[in-house]
Order: C-alpha cells, then structure tokens, then sequence
C-alpha cells in the first residue's frame, strides 16, 4: 500500500534493474548561461493593463523604469540567477465590480452607479485602488510574473510563499512553466485580486496589507483576512457556476482551489531568505534524494507504521464520510430555505416534515429540531440562531448554534454545541433584474467529529451549496466544494489534514459527480518531522497514485512531482526551488532526460549499470536515490 | 579474450631462447600462451560463467611473441605481449555465479572484491647474456623491453554487496582504454601509452648433470598512459539515515568521478613479477628429469618433467603440474620446440592451458 499511496516510490522504481545507456559521449561539454533571462508578466483582466513596470533595487528604489502599452504581452530582460523586484503601475486605476453577481450597496448618486440602482453591479466601476508588485528569482529563460494584491503584501511583508503556495515556486511566480501551470497561476491571481476588489467594497475600511499582517502574526481578530479569503474561493464557485464564467477554469479548478486553501490558512510564515544561486548547484538531487530517503527510511525502519497511518487516512476519507457531509449541508440549506424567514412563503412556527424528515420549527427565538432520514442516513440536527441577517444586497447571513449527527453505518459525523454560520449570496433565484446571476451560493461552516471505526476526523468544516439552473430548467442545489482542516487522531497517529473538494463541472448533471478533491497532509514521518504532502485529484485514485502531480515537502524544501507511467514507462519531472528541475524518462532499460536550471541544460540523466542517474560536465555521476 | 584463449598455449617459461648455442649469428622466434583460471573453466569463465563453481580466487593469461636476431650474448628483437591478470574474491565469483544464472542468493553480503589488469603491448627488447665461472657456467641476462600500448584495462573494485539487492558498499577504481562495463565512459580515442620492463634470467650449470636456474619477468613494469577512460567512486550501502535531530540525510547511492565529456585521465599501469626456479637433472644419456616451480602472484605451479633424449639433441617430455592438474608433453631440440599442456582435452573443460614452441636458426 505503501508503495502505491505514495508516488515517490514509483520514483524508487526507475532505480530497478536496468541496462546502462550506450550513447556515447566523449565530448566536452561547457554549459553557458545566456546573459539575460526573459520575464512575463500577468495582471488579471480588471485591470488596465497600460501603465509603468518598475524594477526596484532591495531599498525599494525604481532602478529602471519602463512604460508598457500591454503589460500581459510586455516582457524585460535581466540577468539569471538573480531576484528581482517588479512592480505594475497601471495608468488607470479604475476596477470594475469582477463578481456577476454585483460588488454591493453604493451611495445614492455614486457616479459610478451607472444604472442608479444603488448598486455596484458587475462591471460598474468600483472605488478600489489595487498595487501589483513580485519579487521573483530569475532562472535562465522564460519566467513569468503574476501580479495581484496579494503578491504585493508578501513582498512588502518579505516572506516566503513557497511552502504555503505548495508549489516550488511562490504562487505568483514561475520559472519553468507548462500551459496548465500558467493558467493555474493566473487563475490564482485572479482569485486573489477579485476578492481584494469585492473585499474592497463590501467590508468598510478594507486593508489587505493590514489584514495578510494580521493572518501571518496571528492576531485574534483575523475577520478581514476570512472574509478575503472566502471571497478568493468564490472566484472559483462564481465562474464555474455561470454560463459567463471563465470555462478555463474548470481544468485547474482542483488545484487552484488547493492553493487558495493554503495560502489562506498557512500558519508557518517564515522571512524570505535570498541565497545565492550557483549554476552546478546540486542542492535539488538532495532535496529529491531527501524525500526519497524519508519513503525509504519508512520502508525499512517504519514500514509497519505508516502503512498502518496511510490506510487509516485512506479509509477515513472515504464515501461514507464524504456522504455524511454531503447530507450535513444539504439537510441545513433545505431546512433554512424552507422553513425560515429566508423561505420565498414565509413559514410560521409548528411541525413540518420534508420528505423523510420531521421538522419542529420554532421562532422566538429561532430554533430547528429536526430528526428523521435524508439520502437513508438517520440524521440529528438540534440548531438555534438567534441572530438573522436578512439582505438582499448583502446577502443573508446566519449565526447560531448547532448540535447534530448524521449517521452512515460505522461513520458518524456529530457536531457539539458549535457554532454555525450561514451565509447566502443574497441571490435566492433567478431574477429578471439580474438574469445573468444564475447562481446562489450559501456557505455552512462549523467545527465537526467525524468518528470512524478506527479513529477521529475533528476540525471546521466550510461547505459550500449552489443553487443553480439546470439545463432542463430546474434549479438544483448541490454540494459545490468543501473546506475541512483538521486533525485525524487514533491510537497510532495525530495526523494535521487539509482537505478541499470541488465540484468542477456543475453544469453537467445535477449530481457531485465531478468531485475534484484536494488532500493537503502533514505527516511527520521518521526522518522527517515536517514531511507534508498535497495531491489534487479524484479521491478513488488515492491509493494509485502513478500517474499523478504530488507536491511535498521535506526539511522545508518544497518539491513538485509530476509523474506519468504508461506501458511500463516511467517519466517523472521534479521541480525544486529556485528554477531547479529534474526529467527522468525511463523506456525499458533506458533513462534520458535532464537536470536543468530554467531552460538550460546543466547535466545528462543516464544510467550507469542500470543505476540512474546524473551527469555532470565535468564527469561526475551522481545516482538519482 | 576469447580469441585470445583460442590460441591458447604453454609451458614452461623458461624454454626460451636463451639456450644460447655458441654460434655468433641467430635468428629466433618464440611464442608462449598460458591461461588459467579458477571457479570456473576457462570457456564458461569468459562466457556465461555456468559450469559448477569452486573455490577459486584467481585466473590469469600471459601470452608473448617474439622475432628477434641475437649476435654473441646481444640480442634485440620486437616483442608483441597481452596479459590479463585477476584475483578475486571467492564469494565474489559465488555471487556472479548466482547472478549470471538466475539462482537465488542467501541473504547476507556478499564480499565483492576484484583486481583486474590487462594490458595488449608492442615494442623491442634487447639482451645481454653476462657470463660468469668457469666455463661460462652462470650466465645472467636482463632483458629490456620497451613498448606501446593502446589497450588495457587496470581495475580495483572492494566491499560488499547485499544479496541480490541493489544494496551494498563498494568503492572502484578503474582506468581503462575500452571498457564492457562502462561502454559510455570509452573516450572516442584510444589512450596511448608508453612503457617498459626488466626480465632477469639466471642460468647455472652446476656440473654435467645438474643445472639450475631462475627466471624473474616483470621485475620492474610500468606503462604511463594518456587520456584513459576512467571510473572512480563508491556506492553507498544505506544511503540514507536519521541525524540527530531526527531528520534524513542522504548521500548517492552511487557517486563516481568519470572521463565522460572528455575529462580523461593520466594513468600508471603496473604488473606484478612473475618467479621461476628449476632443476634440470641428467640422470644418463638418455633420460633426464626436471622440477620447476613458478610464483605468479599467490598462485605456485610445481611441474615435475620426465625427458628421453634420441638423436643429436633431441628430446621428447612429459610432465605434470601441480595446482592447474595439467599433463605436458613436448619435443624440443636446439633448434626448434613445442609443448602443450592442458588439464583436459575437451577445451570446455579445461581450467588450464598452455602452448609454446620456438624456433633458432643459427649461422
């Protein structure tokens, strides 16, 4: 199981019996870097995109400054091997509402309300003001630069975003990138400028600066940041669920919801530290050996154990708990949209039953015993909200407390006295005056236990309901995409999880079919007291992981793993920091590919006696595990 | 090597040509092909390696051809040579054993331990018979050579490897012209190298009917080769572990420093010498007896022959050896000589082999 959970270990493989690669190579070889890197920039659409890129030295001095017609086609050159800082100063300032659903109240006669309804709807300009800046490594070759607000508070804050991005490279930063990476970036970036416009306007005296400050300090009130940071994770519900909607999106949306997961609820921040970068520097084939070494130090020293770990994690994230959750939101959203002041018929106290359910409904205050079955499940939800906010501009707003438990066969999810707050979009149907908000989102979050047979699943869970219009005209609520961060505790393990699921193709059928699932662990193992590791894909593959993009972390290196097996034939790229990368093709008993530094080649994979590995110019090999 | 074993020959080293006669002028050729081997016979240790093992912790060929012309106690000629020396472990041949026939292998490590030279030379020699006593009864001669060299190997391989496992602690040290192991590492020209040695060789009639004598060849060898193809490193047996703060450190499995990309190496090769007594015994006019011993590096031959002598100088012999269980006959005179031992007829069998003759014209 071992071996299959984890893909490193389908890495290990490539190490197997194997022929030495005969391709002769007697030839001097001089690796040169050319003198001058390239580097892309992005600004999400919003955004004029006519303005002033800034270079700034480390005081924060503009040392070159160039006026840019298009900054999403402009590029610079520098020198590799270097970090820079950049900064997008666009001409016009002016943003647009990004959000099809409208930006909020204005002022009567806010010159911006173009159609006076008091509201800044989608596209109507808002008063936001935003700054774009990156301080990103340069490797030679093409780099890409992401700007959004939340690059600039991480660069003025001086931190590293590395680890948090669970990426190689800051989320908004990439030195060697595919087609798919770079949408995943720029989607990130959007998320993260949409929710500083939409924060922007609809949270008085917003300050992203103060409110990142806030999340990275741990401060008691981290409102701010919360806000930002659903609003950030709307983008993606937001566009998914509308026929307008990005339809890029759908492709990444796993994993861009991955990383917007981490980068909000991150807690290790730590300064950034510049070293500097050698050509022939080989610190990735140790971080690579590294990982592989912690898998193997299990293999031999802890096998046992952590097999035992891995199949207590795989089975308590199973259907039985997914349904349980699943049946949690579904039966709290039907309830309130029905039987509360939120109902379209407004319902008055008394006894109520819904399909399986009985419903004693009470309102002063406002109290729900509900018991009964939904979806087969016996459920038990006892839940009082003496606070309702409703708002049509706003959205509806709900906080109480809540007692339940759904139970599935072995698994039982219970929630104690815990708080819970709802939270509507303020969209309950369709509307002729927004035809284009064709979505309501609600969002449920409160702490639960999520008991199995082997061990405990505790933490806040957020879960997010769409209500949606279906081809054939119905409007459906579904399960759109979890949140659930927590710890899993049994006899043998206490285990920090983050998981985050989304369904990525609503508009396909009314069903969670399409769950894309996010599994972020933090598994300290022998060997590494900090090992984590995150994977995007669909939760049935957990336990086959070989064809698969896994990022981990050891000895807070972070390492990205894309490895494909097909007939036998391994290809695995690992990119490390710093534009570092590694490509392994194994085709038989062969291996080729390469360690590269961005776009340059800085030493040959080979085989030597069946054994891959590097080698360098200068003759040296060095095995790959 | 395979070709090289098929022409395999032997015998005693020290029938040379050093049988001076007294003539002033003489032509002479000589050629010499030894080859043993242990653990395996000859042709499946350089084939499959499938025979039965034994215990064995060497095998060698040395094989030489000589043409030369020899004027009173001078003699030059040119010289052709190739000799592959090995001495392993014999845990080691039990694990290629193992390896090369697919048979399971006990969970322990296994010693892996090698030293391989072989070494293709041609160049010219000269002599010098230096008569002593009466009678001219010691002669000792050192002979010079000096030779060219495109081809060789000279490789050091230790430590251990752990049942089949690709699992095990060894270092290399392996320098070479050409190279099976490590095709990739062969630089695209041949190294070129330049060398020499020193053979002395004592003979002693000690009265009519008992001679002595002694034969030491490559007391002093050296080959300096250019631009070699090189391997140097060692793998690592646990490659990773715990420090002390609990977190992993790791080295390579395998780091090596190779020619690859044309960082050749300069490279010294050297040849262990080689050691032969005899006693050669009248025992009448028509029978005699000789006993010959020969050190090649930790392994000794004890060869005891049987002569009858016909004719004006003629004579045929038979004998037998000790350690390489080989039979010898031969017909030899002053002026011409073959001999043939091997420890089987059937080739595949044989662990040992050897051809010899020579030929002296005299004026």
């Amino acid at each position: 199981m071992l071996k299959k959970l984890l893909p490193l270990s389908v890495a290990l493989a490539l190490s197997g019996c194997g022929g030495s690669s005969n391709d002769s190579s007697d030839e001097a070889v001089e690796i040169s870097v050319a003198s001058t890197s390239t580097v892309n920039f992005y600004v999400p659409q919003w955004q004029s995109a006519k303005g002033t890129l800034n270079q700034l030295d480390s005081q924060g001095n503009v040392v070159e400054s160039v006026a840019v017609e298009n900054i999403n086609t402009a590029s610079v050159s520098v020198s590799p091997l270097n970090f820079y800082t950049f900064e997008f100063i666009p001409d016009d300032s002016a943003l647009p509402c990004p959000r099809f659903t409208g930006c909020g109240r204005t002022l009567r006669g806010d010159v911006n309300d173009i159609n006076e309804n008091r509201l800044i709807d989608f596209e109507e300009i808002t008063g936001v003001n935003l700054n774009y800046a990156a301080r990103a490594y340069v490797a030679p070759g093409v780099n890409e630069v992401f700007f959004s607000p939340l690059s600039t508070a991480i660069t003025n804050a001086n931190i590293d975003a590395t680890l948090a991005s669970l990426s190689a490279s800051p989320f908004y930063q990439l030195t060697h990138s595919s087609l798919s990476n770079t949408l995943e970036a720029e989607i990130v970036a959007n998320a993260f400028t949409y929710s500083a416009i939409v924060a922007g306007v609809s949270v008085e005296g917003f300050d992203l600066a103060t409110a990142f400050d806030d999340f990275i300090t741990q401060q008691d009130d981290t409102s701010a940041w919360q806000t930002y940071s659903s609003l950030a994770d709307q983008y993606i519900a937001d566009n998914l669920y509308s026929e307008q909607g990005n339809g890029l999106i759908q492709s990444v949306a796993g994993q861009v919801k991955q990383t917007i997961a981490s980068v909000t609820s991150y807690t290790n921040w730590q300064q950034k530290v510049e070293t500097e970068q050698a050509l022939e520097s080989r610190e990735l084939l140790e971080n690579i050996r590294d990982a592989l070494g912690v898998i193997r130090l299990q293999d031999t020293t802890y096998a046992d154990d952590l097999d035992a770990k891995l199949e207590q994690l795989e089975s308590a994230l199973d259907d039985d708990t997914q349904q349980t959750i699943t049946v949690l939101a579904e039966v709290i959203n039907e309830v309130l949209i029905n039987y509360s002041p939120l109902a379209e018929v407004s319902a008055s106290e008394g006894q109520y039953t819904l399909r399986n359910l009985d419903i004693s409904y009470s309102t002063s205050p406002y109290e729900w015993l509900i018991t009964g079955t939904y979806d087969g499940l016996p459920v038990n939800i006892d839940m009082s909200i003496p606070t309702f906010r409703i708002s049509g501009v706003l959205g509806d707003k709900i906080e109480g407390v809540m007692s339940a438990s759904v139970i599935n066969g072995d698994t039982r999810l219970d929630v104690d006295v815990s708080e819970l707050l709802v939270e509507f979009d303020g969209v309950s149907e369709q509307s002729e005056l927004l035809p284009d908000a064709q979505t309501g989102i609600a969002n449920i979050t409160t702490d639960v236990v999520i008991a199995k047979q082997s061990g405990e699943l505790t933490g806040e869970i957020s879960l997010d309901l769409n209500r949606f219009v279906t081809a054939f005209a119905q409007e459906v609520t579904s399960l759109s995409a979890f949140d659930f961060a927590g710890q899993y505790q049994s006899d043998i393990q206490t285990t920090p999880f983050h998981i985050t699921a989304l369904e990525a193709s609503p508009l396909t059928g009314e069903e969670n079919d399409d769950l894309m699932f996010g599994l972020e662990l933090a598994l300290p193992l022998g060997g590494a007291s900090d090992f984590s590791l995150a994977y995007v894909g669909d939760v049935i593959d957990l336990s086959q992981l070989t064809s698969s993009d896994v990022f981990i972390s050891v000895k807070q290196k972070a390492l990205d793993l894309r490895i494909r097996e097909v007939n036998s034939n391994i290809s695995l790229t690992a990119k490390g920091e710093n534009g570092r990368w590694l490509d392994v093709k194994q085709a038989g008993s062969n291996y080729s590919g390469g360690l590269y530094l961005g776009d340059t080649k800085i030493a040959d994979v080979t085989a030597v006696r069946g054994i891959p590995g590097v080698l360098f110019p200068n003759g040296d090999f060095e095995s790959l595990f | 090597m395979k070709k090289k074993i098929l022409l395999l020959g032997f015998s005693t080293a020290l029938l040379s040509p050093l049988a001076s006669a007294n003539n002033q002028f003489q032509i002479f050729t000589h050629f010499d092909a030894e080859i043993y081997t242990e653990a395996q016979p000859v042709q499946a240790f350089v084939d499959d390696f499938d025979e039965p093992i034994k215990s064995g912790d060497s095998a060698f060929t040395y094989n030489i051809f000589e043409i030369g012309v020899g004027y009173n106690n001078f003699k030059v000629g040119l010289q052709s040579r190739y000799d592959y020396v090995l001495n392993f472990d014999p845990d080691t041949a039990l694990y290629t054993y193992l390896e090369k026939n697919d048979l399971p292998f006990e969970e322990r490590f296994y010693t892996y331990q090698l030293n391989a030279k072989q070494v293709t030379s041609n160049g010219v020699f000269v002599s010098y018979d230096f008569k002593f006593l009466d009678k001219n009864a010691l002669t000792i001669t050192p002979k010079v050579s000096v030779f060219a060299s495109t081809h060789f190997q000279d490789a050091s391989v230790d430590g251990r490897v752990f049942s089949d496992d690709v699992e095990g602690s060894i270092t290399a040290d392996y320098n070479f012209s050409k190279d099976i192991l490590f095709k990739k590492f062969t630089p695209s020209q041949n190294p070129e190298g330049l060398g020499y040695s020193l053979d002395i060789f004592a003979d002693w009639q000690v009265n009519d009917d008992l001679k002595v004598g002694l034969s030491v060849k490559d007391l002093l060898y050296k080959t300096d080769f250019d631009d070699t193809g090189a391997v140097k490193g060692q793998t690592t047996e646990i490659p990773f572990s715990e420090d002390e703060s609990g977190n992993v450190t790791s080295t390579p499995t395998v780091s090596l420093q190779t020619s690859a990309f044309g960082n050749t190496q300069s490279h010294t090769l050297d040849m262990e010498m080689r050691i032969t007594a005899f006693a050669d015994y009248r025992i009448n006019r028509r029978y005699s007896t000789a006993l010959t011993i020969k050190q090649y590096d930790e392994d000794t031959f004890s060869q005891l022959k049987g002569r009858i002598h016909f004719w004006d100088h003629w004579k045929v012999q038979a004998g037998y050896e000790t350690k390489s269980e080989a039979f010898l006959v031969g017909i030899e005179n002053e002026y011409f000589g073959l001999n043939l031992q091997t420890d089987s007829l059937d080739l595949d069998k044989a662990y040992y082999a050897n051809v010899n003759w020579y030929m002296n014209i005299k004026f």
